[in-house]
């Protein structure tokens, strides 16, 4: 896959966090398809596919995957874009997304904000 | 045996389905269905707005599936039987692709517009829920779905 531009994709951690509790989560399905596009050119490759990112807003299990994979493949690949000390985040993501998705997509977002630092 | 990246990703990614798949099967075992009609929700958005989130009612849904009452899972939430089929697909797939080294369905599960017609679908649905939601409860009974009263 060719290297493609980054869609631009930058939001206030906190504006996730109230835009994901006054929509009741429809926000955090938005976000998720962004995020998917952002790591996915970041990456060069499909690393989220989009439905995932879709299911990954219904299903528990579905939204720790999606986690996984963005901790695992996608945020190493930001942070060496940005470059910041690359340090493994996927523990992290995982167990907060399952008791705070919220919380999770905040950290993200904050790492992905760094990418649109000039 | 050293696992691949890329196999170590689809192990997981069968797991995931695997679990989806598994969670509602092992409630369906263990509890009445009645029980689970006015049980707790443990969705985070729920316990703290008292309002379902886009995936509440999925479990339910896939419950109300394996006992065969395609009607009642279909009005927990539409989603339902898509995810299974969903699921089985991802387990069909990773699994194949794992001995095979093919991937797949690709145009599919990587399908931008499916996944935006999806999301728009899912959304429309859930303005529609939330609406029929609010008609039909009082603040009281909302804030009773919620873990503040």
């Amino acid at each position: 896959m060719e290297q493609q531009p980054i869609p631009r994709f930058k939001n206030d951690p906190v504006v996730v966090l109230i835009l994901g509790i006054i929509t009741c989560g429809l926000y955090l399905i938005y976000w998720n398809i962004k995020t998917a596009e952002v790591i996915n050119a970041v990456s060069g490759k499909e690393v989220i596919s989009e439905p995932i990112a879709i299911f990954a807003g219904c299903c528990m299990p579905v939204n720790l995957y999606f986690y996984y994979l963005a901790g695992k493949e996608g945020l190493p690949r930001i942070y060496e874009r940005t470059g910041q000390y690359n340090k493994d985040q996927t523990t992290l993501l995982v167990v907060m997304g399952f008791l705070f998705p919220v919380v999770s997509a905040m950290i993200l977002q904050g790492d992905i904000n760094k990418l649109y630092e000039d | 045996m050293k696992i691949s990246i890329a196999n170590t990703r689809k192990l997981y990614g069968i797991a995931g389905a695997l679990l989806t798949l598994a969670i509602p099967y092992l409630i369906m075992l263990n509890t009445v269905t009645e029980h689970l009609e006015h049980s707790q929700s443990l969705c985070p958005i729920k316990m703290l707005t008292g309002f379902p989130c886009p995936g509440c009612g999925i479990t339910k849904s896939i419950i109300f599936l394996y006992e065969g009452n395609v009607v009642k899972s279909i009005s927990y939430h539409i989603f339902g039987p898509l995810v299974v089929a969903f699921c089985l697909a991802i387990i069909a797939t990773l699994t194949t692709s794992l001995f095979t080294e093919n991937f797949y369905f690709k145009s599919i599960l990587y399908n931008k517009k499916l996944a935006y017609f999806l999301a728009i679908f899912l959304a429309v649905y859930h303005l529609f829920r939330l609406y029929y939601f609010i008609s039909e409860n009082n603040l009281d009974s909302i804030l009773r779905e919620s873990i503040w009263k």
